[in-house]
């Protein structure tokens, strides 16, 4: 296989100043990330002290395709710079051995996205998963036990590898998308995006959603519609954190609705108390420990009257024991536990 | 009837002498054999999940094999079981099995030095007649006790060099009806057989390649005929949507078979698991949503249902066990005192207390027998 990667691989390449207008815009392999920043550092560099680094072109048709440079490749066409360093390759070669030659021209730590298109080009050119991982795994920083997560990533649309990168999402974060159909993914980018979530909130909604959708034997897509996140996320009365609770509280309470219930019940028992100054009810929201808390501040000498008056009424003793049961033993109505 | 077996027998050459492996081999001449260098630990660390449960290894244990149940913490009961350690890992399959977390993918391993396991067994013994104490002691913690007793006569071990040790009771606990080698011998009453249960449509969604319902109970009525005591574990119950139906007619179905008077123990339990089983359960068994009701990160850390639903659950269980079996001792396994107070009226007030309620019951049980 003449596309093997050897550690002394050499390419046959002749240096030459190529006239811009002769390379054709779109490249043969484009899988780094885009970065603004860097482009506008780049172009900085271009006008300052000129391309400094050859691009590497694959000759086609009195044309030249874009091995490595691409970048160089916009920015010098924007300073209207006419000609460029290039290596060109004159080697027949086959299309792996290309994407070879512009990794190791680009040759860094891969983000998830770029390894994720790098995986996506090669299936694209035949290449069966296990010759991806032996032949260019190690190439990439991919290891065996990552592989097949990467290859999930490899089939995301190109909007959700841009965000994954923009957002710096680990891979665990990342897969949190896998499983879900194109609306489904189109639908929680929008909402994600637009309000910026953070990665370990986009792991958990994602990762709630999908569970929700299994126990409840629907779509995610369904759940979105139900619990109206898109709409939710574009309303204009909320803030952006206030948007982002809210979205997490539905979730939660889909998640675990006898909890919710439950807990509301005893915030509405505990309206119902009345404690007055210094004391405050209080419990495990998880309902995990043995009972609920009362919590007493003393400020000054006269609150330990009120705080007996409180404790002796019979309202209090009554109410507190409903509280207790609905605590334990969850909501009279049968069907909260069926 | 197995649904399981051994493919591969690993021999660490530190053992290659021994007449048990030597017995094990002759036994299992349907399994490929190798003799292996286990100073080199990458040669075990290469399995997957399904090799690994298809695969023996015999060695030595360097360690002592008794140790206490590790339990939980946070404030839940355990009772003070001990445990033995051998053999180690399962060849059956269940989804919600900790050991997948707690071993990963590894081979069975079989620990082929028995007589330094009966010195354990002798001091133990020795302690507890002179603290006057019983203490039970199982090989169903890291395994299940019978899986593997078709290939060695690991059952005639257990009952040979227990029998006289009237201050230790015995368990084997397990989920297969592998009792053929027990029903050759004559009982004891220290030693009792217990079955883990679950309604049939768990068992075949969950727990893989084990013994169905009706084997199990009929495995059970089998070893309480030749006059064995047994033992039933509820242990984990699972949430379902048909669950009370589920598991009334389990129990229906174990009371119409089972002598209730002849029953030691039963334990319940509900599905508990620490949040790195989830996803593996998640990637092994997709097809399992045992997973994804509403549960809560207890006192312990592990993921459980919500009290009120696991009271509603251990209620109705107890319930209708104790309306079959109103004499039977139940406890539960890793719950708070409220949960034993709201289903069973009382609760101990300690581990000790719970350990002494039960030792206590035990030397009464054993008088009567």
């Amino acid at each position: 296989m003449d596309w093997l990667i050897k550690p002394q691989m050499k390419f046959k390449m002749n240096l030459e100043n190529v006239k811009l207008n002769l390379i054709d815009e779109d490249p043969l392999f484009r899988f780094s990330d885009e970065e603004p920043a860097k482009i506008e550092m780049l172009k900085r560099s271009i006008e300052t002290v000129g391309i400094l680094k050859p691009l590497i072109l694959l000759p086609v048709a009195k044309k030249y395709k874009i091995v490595d440079g691409f970048k160089r490749f916009v920015v010098a066409r924007e300073s209207g710079i006419c000609h460029l360093p290039a290596w060109i390759v004159i080697e027949k070669t086959s299309m792996p051995r290309l994407l070879s030659l512009s990794i190791l021209a680009n040759y860094r730590n891969f983000s998830i996205s770029e390894k994720a298109r790098i995986i996506r080009i090669l299936r694209n050119l035949g290449l069966t998963s296990l010759q991806i991982l032996e032949k260019f795994g190690n190439l990439i920083g991919i290891s065996a036990e990552q592989f097949d997560s990467y290859l999930k990533i490899s089939y995301y649309p190109d909007f959700l590898l841009s965000y994954i990168s923009r957002n710096n999402l680990s891979l665990k974060q990342a897969l949190s998308f896998d499983g879900l159909c194109d609306s489904e993914q189109k639908a929680l980018f929008k909402i994600v995006s637009s309000l910026n979530f953070k990665g370990f909130d986009v792991y958990n909604i994602l990762t709630d959603l999908k569970e929700i959708a299994i126990k409840e034997k629907t779509r995610v897509g369904r759940l979105i519609e139900e619990l109206e996140l898109s709409s939710l996320a574009q309303k204009k009365e909320f803030t952006r954190s206030e948007k982002i609770e809210k979205i997490k509280s539905r979730i939660k309470e889909r998640k675990y609705p006898l909890l919710t219930k439950i807990n509301a019940e005893l915030v509405k028992l505990k309206g119902k108390l009345k404690p007055g100054k210094g004391i405050e009810v209080n419990w495990d929201e998880r309902l995990e420990t043995s009972g609920l808390k009362l919590i007493i501040t003393i400020s000054h000498p006269q609150i330990l009257e009120e705080i007996s008056r409180f404790l002796s009424r019979q309202e209090t003793r009554k109410i507190l024991s409903v509280m207790l049961r609905v605590y334990h033993e969850g909501l009279p109505n049968k069907k909260n536990t069926d | 009837m197995r649904d399981y077996q051994i493919r591969k027998i690993l021999i660490d050459s530190k053992v290659k002498h021994n007449s048990l492996v030597k017995e094990i081999i002759k036994k299992n001449n349907n399994s490929k054999v190798y003799l292996i260098d286990l100073r080199d630990k990458s040669i075990i660390s290469r399995f997957s999940f399904r090799e690994g449960k298809e695969t023996l290894l015999l060695t030595e244990f360097p360690g002592d094999f008794i140790k206490p149940c590790p339990g939980t913490g946070g404030g839940y009961l355990c009772c003070g079981y001990l445990v033995i350690n051998q053999p180690i890992n399962c060849p059956m399959d269940c989804t919600y099995c900790i050991l997948q977390d707690y071993l990963g993918p590894s081979p069975l391993i079989l620990y082929v030095n028995f007589e330094k396991l009966i010195q354990e067994i002798d001091m133990l013994n020795k302690k507890a007649d002179a603290e006057g104490r019983i203490f039970r002691i199982g090989n169903g913690e890291l395994s299940d006790s019978l899986a593997l007793d078709y290939i060695g006569d690991f059952s005639s071990f257990f009952i040979r060099n227990f029998r006289e040790k009237k201050n230790l009771i015995f368990e084997f606990k397990t989920k297969t009806d592998e009792v053929e080698k027990i029903l050759r011998l004559s009982p004891a009453e220290n030693i009792v057989i217990s079955w883990s249960l679950n309604p049939q449509n768990i068992i075949e969604k969950e727990e893989l390649f084990t013994a169905t319902l009706e084997r199990r109970i009929k495995a059970a009525k089998l070893v309480q005929e030749r006059g064995f005591k047994v033992g039933f574990h509820f242990d984990p119950l699972i949430f379902y949507p048909e669950w009370q139906t589920g598991y009334r007619k389990l129990i229906e179905n174990l009371f119409s078979s089972i002598d209730t008077s002849g029953i030691f123990w039963i334990s319940l339990g509900a599905l508990r698991f620490p949040s790195s089983l989830k996803e593996l359960i998640k990637k092994r068994f997709p097809h399992s949503d045992i997973i994804y009701q509403e549960m809560i990160r207890g006192m312990d850390g592990k993921l459980r249902y919500i009290k009120p639903l696991r009271i509603k659950i251990f209620r109705e269980i107890y319930r209708l066990i104790k309306e079959a079996a109103p004499q039977v001792f139940c406890y539960f396994c890793m719950e708070s005192p409220d949960v034993w107070e709201k289903v069973m009226g009382f609760s101990p007030s300690s581990n000790l207390h719970f350990q002494s309620i039960f030792e206590n019951y035990c030397k009464e049980k054993m008088k009567k027998f």
